[in-house]
């Protein structure tokens, strides 16, 4: 009896762990989920190819918004090398998605409802016809990494100049070639994980990213595209953006003059019985976080304080010497 | 049978036991980097410089580990290339310190910062002999997310690369997790993740190479090793010795010592030049690559012991290295050598120094130096590299008359420090009819690299070759990189023409691939497109220079510092220098020559940059144009000439 817990345990632990497909089997099942675009472009840096994927047997497929959908009709070729003229059922410029009709039955799909969350460090396969390789029945390219980092893409507009602005995976396998954007990144095993995105170089670090936009992210926007219940978003016409409404003076701070592109936000005076001055602020601090983001210049925190909302508190950290200050203003009611 | 099914089903699951391995490699992957995760801080900084160069310098967070529980921080100085105000260290915990630099380590770079708090946790090192190549290896940064580390993972490639410095991975390292670790699978610290080349020094060299496959983390144990003298402020600079071995290729052979810097560890140790390096610190060493893989890893103020073999001698030396020696001052006989390359000995064209004006005259031949012979115009001016200036020589000179006899007349000469201006005039040397019809192409035409065909159309460059072309005489190369926005081909051709023609130059005009500006990746484009001109030309190797003009400057810059035997001259026009010049090196002399508009707003700058360049004995001429042009002004384009001309004076 004891022999047969061991056996029993042995068989606990391993299928546990045994979740997952051998990765040949795993990739030839995810291959006939997945499509190769030809479309508009061919002009000097723009492909005229991309990749997509399938989400429904009826045809429909979902991959970035882009010029290559600008022409009437995007071909798509199956993983079989069955080619169809798709149309663009609807677009969501916001989440830079697009879905593409074709009129075919009974495809192999991803299931949205099946995708899934990893962290940092999770093996991650990305399919996609970056440099248009595959042709015809052809398979797309496999490419392996992990998951570098589940972040926010875009906290502050301007950062990155793409249009979706939601949380993102990182990996580090090198997605960012042309073509690429709208295939998919799964799990080791198979599993739905995200959409890759489009060809990028952040502005924080000057390197190019290779991110993809988790489904979960996504999904509802499929999804009433494809019930065409989708009501456009717009970002342009629902710009209600206040008008700057203080200035780091409104508080009594004078800073050096703005002389370089990165001027340090060095305080050369405080001015009398300001807010600044209560607040024992003095000449020579550095202000080093507002709000929780990085001063790294003047024209960084003149945008923290046009931004701030009457009736909030603006948090400041200031450097002094070695030591870190915070100090909190109510902002006044105008 | 109950028992037999389930034996069965084991058995089944043994053909996916492949699978649990990812799964396990998966679990193993994020283990390791929460071992690793309290030890990583993120860094920001404030203020600085947006441009280093041709690199925009980032602004987002980098990353560092703690290396001592008092607060101390480990990082890459490529971090702080922007030279910020203010720099803020953020701990996992989210509390966040202001960090002061305490030390820098300028061989492996690498910054070590201080907060003060106390309680952290430091980074556990691997052992260096541990490390195998092949083992997995994590690279960490806590650039994108402050809960946890962001990971690229990738096997140890190699051990001991960057002369024994550091360890190589394929882990995608970047600007994303310079400074942060280089973890094995239990989380331990391999290395610190750093931008680093081989063959080139500074903060950025190495970050072309970021996410290719191939990058470096310099080793924590290393770093421990050397923490003390950094916490007592100490910047650590690579140790240098002062001698030069025959042939730096990675083939050479022993290790022979090929020249020694007046001054140096080496010189007062008393090495002689020839002497054989055969052990330092009691290990054997039987190539110059050995003996450099020892010595990449020391610093300024090291001790080490040479086992030299003078002969049949064999000795002990110990000496102290040095972070800096002097720098090395060109010594120039003050003439202008023929270029008739068949003849045996140094004839001469022109003299150029009053100091020998009378002594030396048109048309003798050198044919020895001292007591060696000389055969010819490179043997000459390698074994002057050898004198100091103010030395004096005696050369054996075979006069005009005496041609044929072959009498060796022996003059004694006073040699100068290496001239910085131009002569006042050198006579072109007119290129005579060839003897056999000319098959080379002539006159202006688009080329394309070897090898680069299948690259973008944009990828060729122009090539002038003057129409009276002559293989049997050597001709100077212009390497013309257009400043950005404008390959200003037909100004270049319209004003350069004639002068090549006179004073046998050739062009080349490379083109940026988007013409808004070159790329560090172009680098290598200018270099194929120069040696191209070269093997198909008669070119002379002492005169190949760059020219550029304005923000191509800096472009021109780094490939003149970074292809040091291919480009022996620089032409830089309204532009100051805004790459930090290596040291002057004997071997590969760079002459350097600016041109400034009278009322450019560079002026200053550029004064300095010459100032500067003469000081560290760079030959460094310049020009200023009193009438202001908007293209190359005639004048100008003489007065070049006469630069490009005498660039292989001796």
């Amino acid at each position: 009896m004891k022999h047969l817990c061991w056996i029993l345990m042995c068989y606990l632990i391993s299928t546990s762990m045994l979740q997952a497909e051998s990765i040949p089997n795993v990739i030839d099942g995810v291959q006939p989920k997945v499509v190769k675009l030809f479309g508009a472009g061919g002009l000097k840096n723009l492909a005229g190819y991309g990749s997509g994927f399938l989400v429904s047997a009826d045809g429909h497929i979902v991959t970035v918004w882009s010029h290559l959908l600008d022409s009437d009709v995007v071909t798509v070729v199956l993983s079989d090398g069955q080619r169809f003229y798709g149309e663009v059922l609807g677009t969501d410029s916001r989440l830079d998605l697009a879905i593409i009709k074709i009129d075919s039955q009974n495809l192999p799909h991803f299931d949205l409802k099946q995708a899934v969350s990893v962290g940092p460090g999770a093996r991650v396969l990305a399919f996609s016809n970056m440099f248009k390789v595959a042709t015809g029945d052809e398979p797309l390219t496999v490419v392996h990494g992990v998951v570098s980092s589940k972040t926010e893409l875009s906290a502050k507009r301007g950062r990155y100049k793409v249009p979706y602005s939601g949380p993102v995976y990182l990996t580090d396998a090198i997605t960012n070639n042309s073509g690429a954007a709208g295939g998919v990144l799964t799990t080791y095993d198979g599993k739905l994980l995200a959409m890759l995105g489009r060809e990028l170089q952040s502005e924080e670090s000057n390197t190019w990213i290779n991110y993809a936009m988790p489904i979960p992210e996504l999904q509802g926007a499929i999804e009433d595209i494809i019930a065409g219940k989708f009501t456009r978003r717009d970002p342009l016409t629902s710009t209600n953006k206040p008008e700057a409404m203080f200035s780091t003076l409104d508080f009594g701070i004078v800073l050096v003059p703005n002389v370089v592109f990165r001027t340090p936000a060095y305080i050369e005076a405080i001015q009398d019985d300001s807010p600044a001055a209560k607040q024992g602020l003095k000449p020579d601090d550095l202000i080093v976080f507002a709000n929780g983001e990085l001063v790294n210049s003047i024209q960084n925190l003149e945008q923290v304080f046009a931004q701030a909302i009457p009736g909030d508190d603006l948090q400041l950290i200031i450097r002094r010497n070695e030591e870190l200050i915070t100090v909190t203003f109510p902002i006044p009611r105008k | 049978m109950k028992y037999l099914s389930l034996i069965v089903l084991l058995f089944t699951n043994v053909a996916y036991s492949q699978d649990a391995l990812e799964q396990q490699t998966q679990q193993a992957f994020q283990r390791a980097a929460s071992v690793a995760e309290p030890s990583i801080v993120r860094i920001q900084t404030i203020g600085g410089v947006d441009l280093i160069g041709k690199l925009l310098t980032s602004t987002g967070p980098t990353t560092g580990v703690v290396v001592r529980e008092d607060g101390y921080i480990i990082t890459s100085s490529f971090n702080f290339i922007s030279k910020p105000a203010s720099i803020i260290v953020t701990l996992p915990n989210q509390e966040r310190f202001a960090a002061t630099v305490v030390a820098q380590d300028d061989s492996k770079m690498l910054t070590l910062l201080k907060i003060d708090t106390k309680g952290l946790r430091p980074l556990e090192p691997t052992s260096k002999a541990s490390i195998e190549v092949g083992q997995w290896s994590l690279a960490l940064g806590r650039t994108f997310d402050m809960k946890f580390p962001n990971i690229s993972v990738g096997i140890v490639s190699a051990k001991d690369r960057i002369w024994g410095r550091a360890v190589q991975s394929d882990a995608k390292i970047s600007p994303v997790n310079y400074g942060g670790p280089l973890v094995d699978i239990h989380g331990h610290g391999i290395g610190i993740l750093a931008p680093l080349s081989p063959d080139r020094q500074g903060v950025s060299a190495g970050v072309e190479w970021y996410d290719s496959g191939i990058g470096f983390a310099v080793y924590l144990e290393d770093i421990y090793a050397s923490l003390d003298r950094m916490i007592e402020g100490e910047t650590l600079k690579a140790g240098l010795l002062g001698v030069s071995f025959e042939d730096n290729g990675p083939l050479s052979g022993e290790a022979v010592i090929l020249k020694i810097r007046p001054e140096s560890p080496a010189d007062q140790a008393g090495l002689l030049v020839d002497d054989v390096v055969v052990g330092i610190n009691e290990l054997p060493i039987s190539r110059t690559p050995e003996l450099k893989h020892i010595l990449g890893s020391k610093y300024a103020g090291d001790t080490v012991v040479l086992k030299i073999k003078r002969g049949a001698e064999v000795f002990e030396k110990s000496m102290i290295l040095v972070g800096e020696l002097r720098a090395y001052e060109f010594a120039a006989l003050g003439i202008l050598p023929g270029r008739d390359f068949e003849a045996k000995g140094v004839s001469i064209r022109q003299v150029l120094s009053e100091t020998v004006e009378g002594v030396l005259k048109p048309g003798d031949v050198i044919v020895r130096l001292n007591e060696t012979e000389v055969n010819n115009r490179a043997e000459l001016a390698e074994q002057l590299t050898n004198i100091e200036p103010e030395a004096t020589v005696e050369l054996g000179l075979l006069r005009n008359a005496q041609l044929d006899e072959g009498k060796i007349e022996t003059v004694s000469v006073k040699l100068q420090a290496f001239p910085h201006a131009r002569p006042d005039n050198v006579e072109p040397q007119t290129a005579s009819t060839p003897k056999d019809p000319v098959t080379a192409k002539t006159g202006r035409f688009n080329q394309q690299v070897p090898g680069e065909e299948q690259t973008s159309e944009e990828k060729n460059f122009w090539c002038y070759v003057p129409e009276n072309y002559n293989p049997s005489v050597s001709y100077s190369l212009v390497v013309w990189i257009h400043p950005k926005g404008d390959t200003r081909e037909s100004d270049v051709l319209a004003g350069w023409k004639e002068l090549c023609q006179e004073r046998n130059i050739i062009l080349v005009g490379p083109r940026a691939e988007d013409v808004s500006g070159w790329a560090l990746n172009e680098q290598e484009h200018v270099r194929l497109a120069s040696t191209w001109a070269i093997e198909n030309f008669t070119i002379d190797p002492s005169r190949v220079a760059l020219m550029a003009q304005d923000d191509s400057g800096v472009f021109a810059s780094e490939l003149a510092f970074k292809y040091r035997e291919l480009f022996r001259g620089m032409i830089l026009i309204d532009s100051p220098l805004r790459v930090a010049p290596p040291d002057n090196d004997p071997d590969t002399k760079l002459l350097i020559c600016f041109v400034t508009k009278e009322g450019s707003t560079f002026k200053e700058a550029i004064e300095k940059t010459v100032t500067a360049l003469q000081k560290r004995f760079f030959p460094t001429d310049h020009i200023i144009e009193t009438e202001p042009t908007q293209s190359f002004h005639p004048e100008t384009v003489h007065e070049l000439g006469i630069w490009i001309d005498a660039m292989d004076r001796l």
